[in-house]
């Protein structure tokens, strides 16, 4: 393209022309980042969509193998293909949402069951300094009020829960860190801000 | 066993979890969705709520509060198959969110058997734990 000419009005220095290119090129930048925003929300709402049917079939089909004795053999290894392939499934699904990497740390702060549970084994492995990065910031926040010395009716109170959820919280922190009683949460607390 | 509230706007989510809970022993209500659930709950005296946290008519972080509000020491154990609002929020986790907002722990979907059967028998994890307690308790008084 020759754009440059004594006699020409418009040059590759134009500055109408070098606005008129940088406008072009936020246009294409803005058009990007909408179809990129509209991908995620696409993505977002189909995961939700699919978790919903897959739940129930993860459910019925690990039923139906927990039951094999009252199955025929022929059924019996269907349904166990059949799980394997859902299984496959959840991990495909959890695999596509970034923030579920295993090694991610939120993946490990949700839900208080397989998803994020330490076994014994895994807690010794576990560094001093990571020691409290199993709990969940909810669960942090319940410890850092018995180390205080609250009670639990007054640590549900300034967290604004109830005596009960803040009881659950304080029996999955215990569980968590092997602790038997408050004064061993303490020493935990204590030993891991050093 | 516990006497269980399910309230998730998704039909087969909840008749799969009802179906389960029923065979490991708990009884079970449905709703399907926050309104039917709350109304539920001025109905009978329920041990713990399972409760979707994307639903049409409420938010569930909303849900938590109103439930809260009628039955404040009920356990709930938040549910959903997003992590946050929507991709393009910046909101914490949803999960989290939910226990912040006084729920007692989160199962993301899709869960398995294993996991709903755990989340259930919370009221028995939280009996046991207390009774571990007082034990530790007693056994000092007399140390």
């Amino acid at each position: 393209m020759m754009l440059d000419s004594h006699w020409g009005s418009t040059t590759a220095h134009d500055p109408l022309q070098q606005t008129a290119r940088k406008f072009d090129q936020l246009q294409a930048e803005v058009l990007g980042a909408a179809r990129s925003w509209a991908a995620d929300e696409f993505g977002a709402a189909m995961a939700h969509q699919a978790n919903d049917p897959l739940t129930a079939l993860l459910l019925y089909l690990q039923q139906m193998v927990g039951s094999k004795a009252d199955l025929p053999l022929a059924l019996q290894e269907t349904a166990r293909r059949a799980l394997r392939e859902a299984e496959r499934l959840c991990q495909i699904m959890r695999r596509e949402d970034p923030e579920n990497a295993p090694s991610s740390a939120a993946a490990n702060s949700v839900g208080p069951w397989s998803q994020r549970r330490t076994s014994s084994s895994a807690y010794s492995a576990v560094r001093r300094h990571t020691l409290l990065d199993i709990l969940t910031p909810r669960e942090r926040e319940v410890l850092t009020l018995i180390t205080r010395g609250a009670a639990n009716k007054e640590g549900a109170q300034q967290l604004g829960i109830s005596k009960r959820t803040f009881e659950v919280h304080r029996a999955h922190i215990m569980e968590k860190l092997k602790a038997r009683n408050a004064a061993d949460l303490v020493r935990m607390a204590l030993s891991d801000m050093r | 066993m516990s006497h269980i509230l399910i309230i998730d706007n998704d039909r087969s989510v909840g008749a799969a979890m009802e179906y389960m809970l029923r065979n490991a022993g708990h009884t079970c209500a449905v709703g399907s969705d926050a309104q039917a659930g709350l109304e539920a709950l001025d109905k009978s005296g329920f041990d713990l709520a399972f409760v979707d946290m994307v639903m049409p008519d409420i938010d569930g972080l909303a849900a938590i509060k109103r439930i809260h509000e009628k039955k404040p020491d009920l356990l709930i154990v938040a549910m959903t198959g997003y992590r946050l609002h929507s991709a393009a929020a910046l909101s914490a986790d949803l999960l989290e969110a939910a226990e912040a907002a006084g729920a007692a722990c989160g199962l993301r979907k899709p869960f398995s058997q294993k996991e709903l059967l755990s989340a259930a028998n919370l009221v028995n994890v939280l009996e046991s734990a207390n009774q571990t307690a007082s034990a530790h308790a007693a056994q000092r008084a007399f140390t």
